[in-house]
This record gives C-alpha cells, structure tokens and sequence, in this order.
C-alpha cells in the first residue's frame, strides 16, 4: 500500500512539479521583466499645439532619452522614469508658442497578461491529459512510465517553447515597446503545437506487429512532418507580409513567432532522438527480417516494397564490389 | 452505390447552402441604379458592420471616451485621489468583464489635479456616451413609490440573487426577478400602486410591475427602463439590463461620481497597413495557392475534394461567426488564417486515406480534436475572466472546433467515400 502511494505521488510529481517550476518562473518574468510595455504604468507628454514643425522638434528633443517607450502620433510615453525630471526636461525644451501637457497613465491590462500565461499553462495540462486520455483509449499495449517517455519530448519542447518566447519578448522589451497582442502569436503556437501532436497519431492500434518503440517513432515522425508543413507555411506567410508592408510591426510579430518555431522545431528534433529513433531503426530491421522470414516459409501476406528493394540490392553487388574482387 | 450518389448530392447542397450564406452581401452601381446582391440577409445589417461582421478592433478606427471623477468638497489628497482612481478603474473593469464587453480598452489618467477613466471601444458600439455614463455611475439601487416620494424597502428581498434577464414578445427584453413564495407579502406591499420604481443613484429610471397572472402566481416581478435611449433603441436596452445587474453584485456602491464628455474622440486603427481589402484578398490568394500545391502534390481528385472539403469548412464557419456577429478584428482575422492552415494539413491527411477503416480512424480523430477545441475554449470562454483579446482567439477556436465536429460527423466522410476512396478502389 505504502509503495502504491509512493508510486503515484512520484507520477503526480513527475507530471506537475515541472508545470509549477515553470509556472512560478513565467510568473517572475511576466511581473519583473517587461521594461517598455502596454502592462506598466506610463508618464505621457502630450504636445497641444497643433504646428507640425515646432511638434517634430520638440518630440526630437526626448528621442535620447533611455526611458522613452513609445511615441504615439502627437504623445510621448516614458516608463521607468521620474516624473519630476521629464517635466523639467519638457519645460527646458519648449518655446513660447507650444503647449504641452503631462499626466499619468495607469495600465490596466495586468489582469490579461497574468490570465494568458494561466492559459498557456493551462493548454499543456489539457494536452498531457487529452494524449493521455488517447492512449489509453487507443491502445492498452503501454503504461505510464512509456506514456511519460512518449510526451517527454513534446513536453520539453512546448515548455521551452513557452519560456524562450515570454523570455525573448522580455530582452525584446527593452528595445520595442510590447503590446496585449504581441503574446496572441505565442499562444496561437502553442495550441497549434498541441493540436498537431494530437493529430500525429496515425493508424497505430490496429498493426499487430507494433512495439512501443515503433509507436512513438512513428508519432515523432509524423509530426515531424506536420511541423515542416507549418515552417513553410509560416515561411510564406512571412513573405507575404514583407513584400505587401515592408518591416512593419506585423513583420516583426511573424518574423518573431516564426523564429521561436524554428527553434522548438529544433529542440524537439534533440530530444526526439532521445526516444527511439535510433531504437527503431533496429526494430524495422527486425521486422525486416520477420517478414522476408515469414514470406518464404509462404505465411502472411505483408506488402512491403522495402524489403524486396532491400533484398534486391543485397543480391545485386555493386561494380565497384566487383572490381574489388577481380582486382584482389 | 445509388444512397453514396444521394449522401454526395445532399453534401453538395450543404456546400451551396453554407456558401450562400457565408458570401458577402455585393452593392454596386450602374446608370445611378444601385444592385444589392444577394438582395434578402438572414444577418443583421448597419453602419457599423462590413460584410456582417462587427469592425472590431486594430483593422477599423476605434472610438474614446472619457469619465472624469468628480471628488466634490472632500479634501482628499493626492495619494488618496490615485488611491479612488485605481478603485475604480477595478470595479469598472469588473462591470465590463461581467457584461461580456471583453473588447473594450479599459485605462487611467492623472495630471492637473484631474482625475480620468479612458474607454476604448470598437467602431461597431453605438450609443457610446450612455454606455459610459451607466458603466460609471456608482450603482447606488433603491426603490420607491410610484410617485416617487417614498422609498420601499425592498432590499432585504433576495432580489440580488434573483435579478435576470427576461424576453416576452410584448415587452420585449426587460428586468425579472422571481422570488419565494415566503416574499409574497413584500410584493403586494410594494405593488400597492399596480407599480413601483427603482432609483439609480437617486434617480428613477426603472418601472416594476407583474405583467401577467402568471407573475402573480410565480411571485414574478418586472422591470422595464424608462430611458429615452433604452425605449428606443432594443440593443442598448439589452446592455443597458445587463449593466444594471451587475450593480446588484457588488457589496457597496462606488464612493465618487463621474462626469462622462459628450464628446468622443476617433483613434486610427494600431495596423494602419492592414486593410479589409488586403485581408480579403490575402485569404483569396492562400486559399489559391494551396488548392494549386493540393492539385500538384495529390493530382486532380485530390485537388477537388481539398476544394470542396475547404469550401465546406470555410462556408459553415463563416455562416456561424456571421450568426454570432464576430468582429473582424486583427486578433480573430489572425486566428482565422492560422486555423485555415491547420484544417488544410487535416484535409491533406484525410486525401491519403486508403481504406475505410482508416478513413472511420481519421476522421474519429477530427471529432476529438473538435470535442477538445470545444471543451477549451468553452471552459476558457466561461470560466478565466479578463481575457482581453485572447477571447476572441477562443471564440473563433469554439466556431471551428464545432465545425470539425459537424463535419467529421457527416460531409467529410461522403467527400473522402466519393472522391478518394472510389478513385483509389478503381485505380487498384
């Protein structure tokens, strides 16, 4: 009974823990890391006067300032700064006939950022349990721990996914001013990236001769390939926008979400070696062997092409095997 | 074989229908006649709409509008003043989450000992000021007379939690609340005059009265605002109610007043590059592109079955966020076009079915991909309040996740039968 408990509280740890470390540190990042952002409270000089030259010069005069997060047509945003000191400054820089005016802003949309990053954390756990849910109505051939070692890879990179995103648009955040809806492509990537991994499961139960080695082989395999399908689309959508806007803000959004697709795509290629790649090459040779076994014994009726073109070649040595042998 | 010819005829008349009603209503002029085509609209139309749907937020301009706290004689210092400023913003933002007005931009504003609220709505509200104006009033209910010159105490009725939204054909939308049967005595006290009204910060602007005999046995009271604006404008009636319960939830009303400007200030739209024209056409020329990939890479069949399948797709999710007047906003136009990829890698998926039996396994997984989408962005949607524009990302998941389910129930599997499997049986 005691060894039960300590078995399923490790399993309820294995799953969660990681979420909760993960949780925390997006939580940190979100409330500590965005320095020029629609989320923090702003100091704004709005130029009254209507004169474009004397408006031009007068934002041109602020342009140096470190703690200018934005400007928005005739308004200057600062964050991160002291009130007292833009005033002056402002005071310093006016002439006679132009008229200013500063107030606060308050942000009001921390609630939204807080609540997206619950989501996203929320979209994992609904697609460790939604695959789970499929496995064990799919197949009963595996257990939990081939479960975990199924999802590992999915799991990794959605994870890293989330944290070098929301950790990219923080550094980016001190160079750009970032919007609510600069977080909707990575949530957007994150669903699709769950939805692919539950579409990858291709016709798996009914193969008798499958092991789980070759399972999750053709799994990663499969959505391997969804993915290059969403590279290229992403890669042409890029395309597009930069030809129809030139580097406009929406440019910057897919150059940016491309670039974090690129990137898991990658760490989730690492860590799909981890699990049986290599495994299934030596299990596809077994069963290569298997079925030519089986086929001149006359049992079966297995088509595979592979095999005879394997077979064939093995009968047929190359010239330069030949060569070889006439030469010794 | 003669049932598989029907099943594909009727699917074809979903395509048509669905299409029908997902097309844009065309207006064009010529010798100054002006043609509509098609000339009938199921769907609602006005300025504020394009093609039916709602201009949403980031495409079309948006409308401001400013709430200025009045703090009267009271010596509040500046600190304290923030201190309201905040509160308020807080219990406002709680009345328009509570409303579903998930697409308004909610921020502060302080300087010259002024003290402001900032709303930022889409182009597609209308009556913006007396919206402000009931958003920012302090919620202080009370009830009198129909004379207006003694208040009832009706507050210790339970009517908190029993004030809903009603429909009757003669009234139309109103206020009702239902009540114990142990109330009834409060309700003939208070109905001595046939009606009584309910104050809004100490003005009557609601008249309460049972409608019927049914009310007078199901303990049933109902409320119906006087407004000018709420008689005659239906819609604004509707938010009007809806903002109205949201003052019985809070446990006290706000403590300062807000003056709201007449006047409203236009915003261009935050993506001035990106217009309805360039997105209508961009979606044109995806959908061009990846027919013609479909065509090369699965030839000619396959090519029309992931025309016909799209043409299913798209019509039945455009009819439906046409049905539930979506805004076309940036956030919903982005996550319609990544959507529209992810069900063309589906549809290629089912084009490489083989048999029947991978045919049922395909499109199970469709449902459940279908039933997942629902069940998230249904939770999302209910249960995870201040989403800001990231609803809008779930309300469009929710329309394709029920299309997926739908489809994969019925079109999509007389589609894959006729066009894939037929054509691979022959060809074997």
């Amino acid at each position: 009974m005691q060894n039960k408990i300590k078995k399923i509280t490790k399993r309820v740890v294995i799953i969660f823990l990681p979420i909760l470390i993960i949780a925390s540190i997006l939580f940190v990042i979100v409330n500590r890391g965005f320095y020029f952002s629609d989320f923090k409270d702003s100091f704004v000089v709005e130029v009254l006067t209507s004169d474009n030259s004397l408006q031009d010069e007068f934002i041109q005069n602020f342009q140096r300032r470190d703690d200018l997060a934005r400007v928005d047509g005739n308004k200057l945003y600062f964050q991160n700064s002291d009130l007292g000191e833009v005033s002056l400054e402002a005071e310093l820089n006016t002439r006679e006939n132009l008229e200013y005016n500063i107030y606060t802003e308050i942000a009001n949309n921390r609630e939204v950022l807080i609540n997206n990053v619950i989501l996203t954390i929320f979209i994992l756990v609904v697609a460790v349990l939604s695959v789970f849910y499929l496995y064990s109505a799919e197949s009963k051939k595996f257990n939990l721990k081939e479960y975990l070692n199924v999802f590992s890879p999915f799991f990794i990179a959605s994870l890293t996914y989330l944290i070098t995103s929301i950790g990219l648009l923080s550094i980016i955040s001190r160079l750009r001013y970032i919007q609510e809806w600069d977080f909707l492509p990575i949530i957007l990537s994150q669903i699709i990236f769950t939805v692919l991994f539950v579409i990858s499961f291709r016709k798996i139960e009914r193969d008798e001769a499958l092991t789980f080695e070759i399972f999750s082989a053709r799994l990663y395999r499969s959505l391997r390939l969804y993915l290059v399908q969403i590279l290229i689309i992403s890669i042409l959508t890029v395309l597009t926008f930069s030809v129809a806007f030139g580097a406009g803000v929406f440019f910057i959004s897919l150059i940016f979400i491309f670039s974090i697709l690129l990137f898991s795509t990658i760490i989730f290629w690492v860590s799909t070696i981890r699990i049986g790649y290599p495994k299934f090459r030596v299990r596809v040779k077994e069963l290569k062997v298997k079925r030519v076994v089986s086929r001149e014994k006359g049992e079966g009726s297995i088509k595979d092409t592979s095999v005879k073109e394997s077979a064939k070649k093995k009968k047929k040595p190359s010239k330069k095997k030949k060569n070889k042998k006439k030469k010794s | 074989m003669i049932f598989s010819k029907t099943k594909l005829i009727l699917a074809l008349l979903f395509i048509l229908i669905f299409t029908l009603l997902a097309l844009p209503r065309i207006t064009f002029q010529i010798n100054d006649q002006t043609y509509v085509i098609p000339e009938f609209s199921i769907f609602p139309q006005d300025q504020a709409r394009i093609g039916n749907f709602k201009k949403g937020m980031d495409v079309f301009n948006s409308v401001e509008a400013t709430a200025r706290l009045d703090f009267g004689t009271q010596g509040l210092d500046d600190s304290q003043k923030f201190e309201v400023l905040k509160q308020t913003i807080e219990r406002v933002q709680n009345r328009l989450t509570q409303v579903g007005m998930h697409d308004v931009d909610l921020r502060g504003e302080f300087g010259d000992d002024e003290y402001r609220l900032i709303f930022n709505y889409p182009e597609y509200y209308q009556q913006i000021p007396a919206i402000t104006n009931l958003l920012t009033r302090k919620g202080e209910i009370t009830f009198v007379n129909s004379q207006a010159t003694t208040e009832i105490d009706f507050k210790d009725s339970d009517i908190n939690s029993n004030i809903e939204v009603g429909y009757l054909p003669g009234l139309q939308s109103h206020i009702r609340f239902t009540f114990p049967e142990s109330k009834s005595l409060e309700i003939q006290q208070a109905l001595v005059d046939r009606f009584f009204l309910m104050s809004i910060d100490g003005t009557p602007e609601v008249q309460i009265f049972q409608y019927d005999q049914n009310d007078l046995t199901n303990f049933t009271l109902r409320g119906l605002p006087n407004t000018p604006e709420s008689i005659g404008d239906i819609a604004f009636r509707d938010t009007y109610i809806n903002i109205l319960r949201t003052y019985f939830n809070e446990d006290a009303p706000l403590e300062f007043s807000m003056s709201v400007d007449e006047s409203l200030s236009i915003i261009p739209p935050s993506v001035n590059e990106l217009s309805v024209r360039f997105i209508a056409l961009f979606s044109i020329m995806m959908f061009v592109a990846l027919t013609i990939v479909t065509l090369i890479k699965y030839k000619f069949k396959g090519g029309i079955f992931f025309l016909l399948a799209s043409a299913t797709y798209l019509s039945l999710t455009i009819t439906l966020l046409k049905y539930i007047s979506a805004p076309l906003s940036l956030v919903s136009v982005l996550t319609y076009l990544v959507l529209t990829g992810v069900t063309s890698i589906l549809i290629w998926r089912m084009i490489e079915v083989d048999n029947n039996e991978e045919m049922k396994f395909v499109l199970k997984k469709i449902r459940h991909i279908g039933v997942i989408i629902v069940v998230i962005s249904l939770f999302t949607l209910r249960f995870i309040p201040d989403l800001g524009r990231t609803f809008e990302i779930f309300a469009t998941f929710l329309i394709f996740g029920l299309s997926y389910l739908l489809l994969g129930l019925i079109n999509f599997k007389v589609l894959i039968e006729n066009l894939i499997l037929n054509y691979k049986n022959n060809a074997k």
